[in-house]
């Protein structure tokens, strides 16, 4: 009998194309479920079968004096928690006493954010240190035994509008984090340190220099003015490029402050060594006159080589943005159709199908919440358009189940006129932030949808009566859970999008959920503590969900 | 002739009178309380920029000096608030130059003065009025 000389191949290909699988421990070690943002799980202890016998078996009340927007995933590993939250408190529950182990306090010196005090989670690195992102910029890492600071670093300085949000990420023996201010004046940056002594590695810029500047980008060869493109895709984004052009000497170093926050936490891909990061808007917000050019790489899903720290291939969503449409969602890396894809959903209401090594777009899907008068320019009396300035999709991380091909997005459905007059004009309350105004007496809701990412067809949605901010998980169950600012956490049937089960968690369950193993026992863990920038109720509780003992000992 | 004598007249008049309005133009220029948006959206970026630091620097000084004896008093008083980060306006140039140039992107905003810009900008950057800050 000839033995194929081939049949190891298949599994080592697989082993190749997947990403470093962090649920085969039953662990959850990384903010997005794994290196590739994926947030599913193949674990398979809680079915749509059972699924509705899900009840609450633990609660972490983290206590802290502070509320803001609670938008942590908790990190568990070797039976230990991690959890951060607003105002930059760190904490470690062990899971099988469910006392504190230890609790860090950052000490916040000047801060700056846009969107509320808001911390998504840490990195830990083999088991030793934790490391955290802080909202006056710093990286601090801690003993993971004890939560002792073992190094601090600023990234950025907070006076200058730097500020970190988001879950750092681990590759290999660096910690790789991003800063956010784009509204304030940034140039904005992913940087690399080494996850030991905290010595940096490499800085990647996200606003690409002129030739000239040593930090000067071979892959935006103009700068960050970009090729003027007249439009996204087909859509046309009436810009005044002549005038645009004529101004770029005047404004020639508007580059140096031109935005580019990094919100969320980058995928990895280890067989390309590529992070994909996606850049949030360009400064000023809404003034554009001042910023001509395409303003790359902001709104623009980016590969850097995850060695070296240099430019791959960028795709930008808007070039020249002045409606806050930025990329926000992390990116996620899944294969579609055989080919490595890295998949962004935007506040523009798209889901972007990106080809992993070279950028292209492979597809855009159909808009998964309404859009009308896409890229249109305001007006006095005010111009309705759609999405609004949260989208879309917010930062809310996506799930995807790679068997299903599907992508579950938490989207936002909110009529606004895009208006250059704040109206009316109160004295002392004059609004400064976005020019997108809800209109009175229009619903507002949130749309969870599932996106098939073969087709770019909607395959299901359902529909939530308020605008959506959280994000997903998918179990190889096919089951998908999200959270709603009233409170309500949801699991649904992946395929057909059924409500199989819900329990209210009191304040808005607004925060991306995990999954993990303890004890022989799947649980399902969610940050419920509500939103500032939506008004959801806050609180400071971290509910995880598990079947109950006796379902568990029938089996 | 009387015609004649009128119209110069007239004439003297009406030149006097225009070479009085812009004499008193020149003689009362305008208060630097009244630049505004309109002065803001034509400045240069370095000119902004440059603005502004002038405005902090006023304003660290204006803090400081309020109580202090002599000017070493005010430095040393001005080097601990920025080190504590408790100078009424914190921020650095970039931060301010950015959100006032967006704050002067509403149409309606641009008659204020830039004072104004920089209260209503510092106050949404999370920034009490008071001075008793924490």
């Amino acid at each position: 009998m000839r033995i194929s000389s081939r049949w190891w191949v298949a599994p080592v290909l697989i082993a190749v194309a997947s990403p470093v699988a962090a649920q085969g421990s039953g662990d959850w070690t990384t903010y997005g479920g794994n290196d590739w943002n994926q947030r599913y799980s193949t674990l398979k202890r809680i079915t749509p079968a059972n699924v509705s016998q899900l009840g609450v078996r633990k609660i972490y009340q983290t206590g802290i004096s502070k509320l803001g927007s609670f938008e942590n995933t908790p990190i568990v590993q070797n039976g230990v928690m991690y959890v951060t939250t607003p105002y930059n408190t760190a904490m470690a529950y062990d899971l099988n006493t469910n006392k504190e182990l230890w609790r860090y306090e950052h000490k916040l010196g000047t801060t700056i954010t846009c969107c509320g005090p808001n911390n998504r989670g840490v990195a830990i690195h083999g088991g030793a240190h934790v490391y955290m992102g802080t909202l006056d910029a710093h990286l601090v890492a801690l003993d993971a035994k004890t939560g002792k600071v073992v190094w601090d670093k600023e990234v950025g300085d907070p006076a200058f509008g730097y500020s970190i949000t988001h879950a750092p990420l681990i590759i290999g023996d660096n910690v790789i984090v991003g800063v956010s201010g784009g509204e304030y004046g940034i140039r904005g940056h992913v940087t690399a340190y080494n996850a030991m002594s905290g010595d940096q590695v490499w800085r990647w810029y996200s606003i690409p220099a002129p030739k000239g500047d040593p930090t000067y980008d071979e892959k935006a060869p103009n700068g960050w003015w970009g090729t003027w493109a007249a439009k996204a895709e087909a859509h046309d984004l009436h810009r005044d490029i002549a005038k645009e052009k004529a101004d770029s000497a005047k404004y020639a170093d508007a580059w140096k402050v031109g935005g580019g926050g990094v919100w969320m936490t980058p995928a990895y891909d280890k067989e390309l060594n590529s992070i994909f990061v996606a850049v949030g808007n360009p400064s000023p917000d809404l003034d554009g006159g001042i910023r001509p050019g395409d303003n790359l790489y902001t709104d623009a899903v980016v590969s850097i080589d995850a060695t070296t720290g240099k430019t791959r291939w960028y795709y930008q969503t808007v070039p020249h943005d002045v409606w806050d449409l930025d990329a926000v969602s992390p990116p996620v890396v899944v294969n579609v159709g055989g080919k490595k894809a890295v998949v962004h959903a935007g506040k523009t209401a798209w889901v972007y199908v990106l080809d992993a090594a070279t950028g292209k777009l492979i597809r855009k899907s159909d808009n998964f919440t309404p859009q009308e008068n896409m890229f249109a320019l305001p007006s006095e009396k005010g111009t309705r358009m759609l999405p609004g300035a949260n989208g879309g999709a917010e930062w809310s991380p996506i799930a995807v189940d790679p068997t299903l091909g599907y992508a579950f997005v938490a989207g936002l459905h909110q009529p606004m006129n895009y208006i250059t007059h704040t109206a009316p004009y109160e004295k002392g309350k004059l609004w400064l932030g976005s020019a997108f105004v809800a209109i009175p007496g229009e619903e507002q809701y949130g749309l969870y949808s599932a996106v098939d990412l073969k087709t770019g067809k909607i395959a299901w949605q359902n529909k939530v009566p308020q605008p959506m901010m959280g994000g997903a998980l998918a179990t190889a169950t096919g089951l998908t859970f999200t959270g709603e600012g009233n409170g309500n956490f949801n699991a649904y049937n992946s395929k057909t999008g059924k409500l199989l089960w819900q329990f209210n968690g009191g304040a808005g369950c607004n925060s991306a959920p995990m999954t993990f193993m303890h004890g022989g026992e799947q649980f399902i863990a969610v940050a419920c503590g509500g939103n500032f920038q939506l008004s959801y109720p806050l609180g400071d509780a971290v509910l995880v969900f598990g079947l109950p003992k006796r379902a568990m000992a029938k089996r | 002739m009387a015609v004649t004598r009128m119209s110069w007249l007239v004439l003297l008049l009406v030149v006097g009178g225009l070479t009085g309005a812009a004499w008193s133009r020149q003689a009362s220029p305008r208060h630097w309380l009244g630049v505004n948006g309109a002065d803001w959206r034509r400045m240069d970026p370095d000119v902004r920029l440059a603005y502004v630091e002038g405005f902090l620097a006023g304003a660290a000084l204006s803090q400081a000096a309020a109580g202090a004896r002599d000017s070493a008093d005010v430095r040393q008083t001005i080097e601990q608030l920025s080190r504590e980060g408790r100078l009424r306006f914190v921020y650095g140039a970039n931060v301010y130059s950015s959100r006032i140039s967006d704050f002067y992107w509403w149409k309606d905003h641009v008659p204020l003065p830039t004072w104004h810009a920089f209260l209503e900008v510092n106050t949404a950057l999370g920034r009490p009025i008071a001075d008793t800050l924490p």
